[in-house]
């Protein structure tokens, strides 16, 4: 059997970044979380692929000293600006501090005396703008930069597979729609602002010459109920592999977005609920009678794959026997392949059953990203992040939702994710990412996103039913 | 024979979401494709004056693979339509490598007048060897 193309890549692209994330105190937590769910030898190698600048002092933390009855006035202002619903307990915990960050737009409160927070909080309104969770903008918005990442993930061309390289690719032509939606937004191409913009957040790319980099300065004006108002930046960050059997360094850039940036959308196949992919999975399938002649048919749709082993068969019976017995090799890119869930749900439909074999492929097959010592949660536990906006426009991405929220910094308080109910149709892809960026930078409700990529959907996929998308997570406080 | 207009238009688009929707289970497209006379319909329609009919030939050479596919297809890897000859190409490749086939594509190696397509056909012939 021949093997893919590239092994792949558990390492992000060569070149280092000219500045890095700095975060104190946040930082050394992360470290030591990391430590306890990966072990030293994991942490060191994944730092030692992270530029570290100088770490910042940490900020002094005047809210240490808030008494217990300073502390319950501060639920109770909370409270009324519905950024807290829990018990008035006098304790500052995870969700005092959360309603805390999201009334004061960050992080501002911890250098307060209670009663200058208690009287800040007292002052504010409730914001507007309808029922339902918003998201945590003050956590996406806190250091004045909003990024997101578009990732393209492969989609085959009818008449040519192998189009990768080609400017008029499948995912050429969705790039280029995004691209021009974005500039429809007031969007720039500018990959050096884009850098000093993430530069002077603190942000680190390890791979900032891939893909392509767009700026809107002052997208939008964030203003806290207890903060003061303040412009964001939006800077969007587009992907894609143009090489077949490369799609290593695409998956590790998404991986990054995923993990270190605000927000990260995938647009693409779901891979039966395996997990994104940024190539082609199977290149070629060549059917040998006898073994060890010349091919008598070579074959790249693995649909009709499965009909011509029907012709002997249960077609999965007959693919295993003869794999096994050299009738048939297979030539398939794991590389690209960001497997998020160990084990397709979908193992009953020949192309399950397919791509689970394909992954498992291979010095114990390709890892799985999700879980306590997969790469995200590595890749969480170092970045300082507390919270994450993720979305997977692909098939049937539901799936992965349960291997996702088992990952540390991905669990419904950490992570706001769009996901998929049904197969879907790519072409609608673009246009779901644009609603996202406008949602986001408008500040709306889940509830309003979600209608808002579902309509988007609704207008631009053929034969569209239902509403597939779906927003879960706990997200942020009531609005 | 003439393809009946309803069977022409059920392959098209039996074709048309078979391409547009990679991840459903497309077998049952292609048996049906099969059971509409998809084969010698191929045939005819790629003789069509319209480039989209002769797209549809091509794509269906490449899912109900046949040897009837061959003497067709020899004309349709030279398509003005760039689509078609793509697709056409494609379908190609994937046909059981009969002597016509070998015949046709060592010709096609052969003919430096079309560099990609010969370059092409080469590979085709030296794969899994």
């Amino acid at each position: 059997m021949r093997t893919r193309l590239e092994q792949q890549s558990e390492t992000p692209g060569p070149q280092a970044p000219e500045t890095a994330v700095a975060r104190g105190a946040a930082a050394v937590d992360a470290v030591l979380a990391l430590q306890r769910t990966v072990g030293n030898a994991a942490t060191v190698a994944l730092l030692a692929r992270q530029p570290v600048a100088a770490p910042r002092a940490p900020p002094s933390d005047a809210s240490e000293s808030w008494t217990k009855e300073e502390i319950k006035a501060v639920q109770r202002q909370l409270r009324r600006l519905r950024l807290y619903d829990l018990l008035i307990d006098g304790i500052l915990g995870r969700f005092t501090e959360l309603g805390l960050v999201e009334a004061f737009g960050g992080e501002e409160w911890r250098r307060l005396d209670a009663a200058a927070t208690t009287s800040r909080l007292a002052a504010a309104t409730r914001p507007g703008g309808g029922g339902g969770r918003t998201l945590r903008y003050a956590e996406l918005f806190k250091d004045g930069v909003f990024d997101v990442t578009f990732g393209i993930g492969y989609k085959e061309s009818p008449k040519d597979p192998d189009e990768e390289s080609t400017a008029n690719s499948q995912m050429a032509v969705i790039e280029a729609e995004a691209v021009k939606l974005l500039a429809d937004r007031g969007f720039k191409e500018d990959a050096n602002l884009a850098a000093k913009l993430l530069a002077n957040a603190g942000r680190a790319v390890d791979d900032p010459g891939y893909g392509r980099w767009f700026v809107k300065e002052n997208a939008a004006t964030y203003a806290a109920p207890a903060g003061i108002p303040r412009q964001i930046h939006a800077v969007v960050r587009t992907i894609r592999n143009m090489e077949r059997g490369a799609g290593g360094r695409a998956r590790a850039a998404f991986v990054e977005a995923m993990t270190r940036g605000d927000a990260a959308f995938y647009t693409g196949h779901g891979r039966y609920g395996t997990g994104p992919d940024f190539d082609r999975n199977f290149l070629q399938f060549r059917i040998y009678d006898p073994p060890g002649k010349s091919p008598v048919q070579t074959l790249d749709d693995y649909d009709v794959l499965e009909r011509e082993l029907a012709k002997h068969g249960n077609p999965w019976t007959v693919f295993k026997k003869w794999v096994a017995d050299g009738r048939l090799e297979v030539d398939f890119s794991n590389a690209g392949n960001l497997r998020l869930v160990a084990a397709t749900p979908h193992k009953s439909e020949f192309g399950g059953a397919l791509m689970q074999w394909a992954l498992e492929q291979q010095q114990g097959g390709s890892a799985v990203a999700t879980g306590t010592t997969g790469d995200l949660a590595a890749g969480a536990a170092v970045s300082g992040r507390k919270y994450r906006l993720l979305a997977f426009a692909g098939c049937r991405t539901l799936d992965y939702e349960r291997s996702l929220r088992a990952t540390p910094g991905f669990g419904a308080g950490e992570a706001d994710v769009l996901e998929t109910t049904r197969t879907v149709h790519a072409g609608y892809g673009a246009y779901a990412f644009a609603a996202f960026v406008d949602s986001v930078l408008g500040q709306v409700t889940t509830q309003k996103l979600q209608q808002a990529a579902n309509r988007a959907m609704r207008e631009h996929e053929p034969e569209f039913s239902g509403d597939p998308i779906v927003v879960t997570g706990r997200g942020g406080p009531r609005s | 024979m003439v393809v009946p207009e309803e069977t022409r238009l059920r392959l098209t688009e039996l074709v048309r979401t078979y391409d547009d929707h990679p991840e459903l289970r497309r077998r049952p497209m292609i048996d049906e494709m099969d059971e509409c006379g998809g084969i010698p319909a191929a045939g005819e329609l790629a003789r069509a004056a319209d480039a989209g009919d002769r797209f549809v030939a091509a794509r269906l050479m490449h899912l109900l693979p046949d040897g009837a596919h061959i003497d067709p297809l020899a004309a349709l890897v030279h398509d003005p339509d760039p689509d078609v000859s793509a697709a056409a190409r494609r379908a190609l490749h994937g046909q059981r490598r009969s002597s016509s086939w070998r015949a046709l594509v060592q010709r096609l190696a052969n003919d430096s007048s079309h560099a990609e397509l010969a370059a092409a056909a080469s590979r085709w012939l030296a794969e899994g060897v």
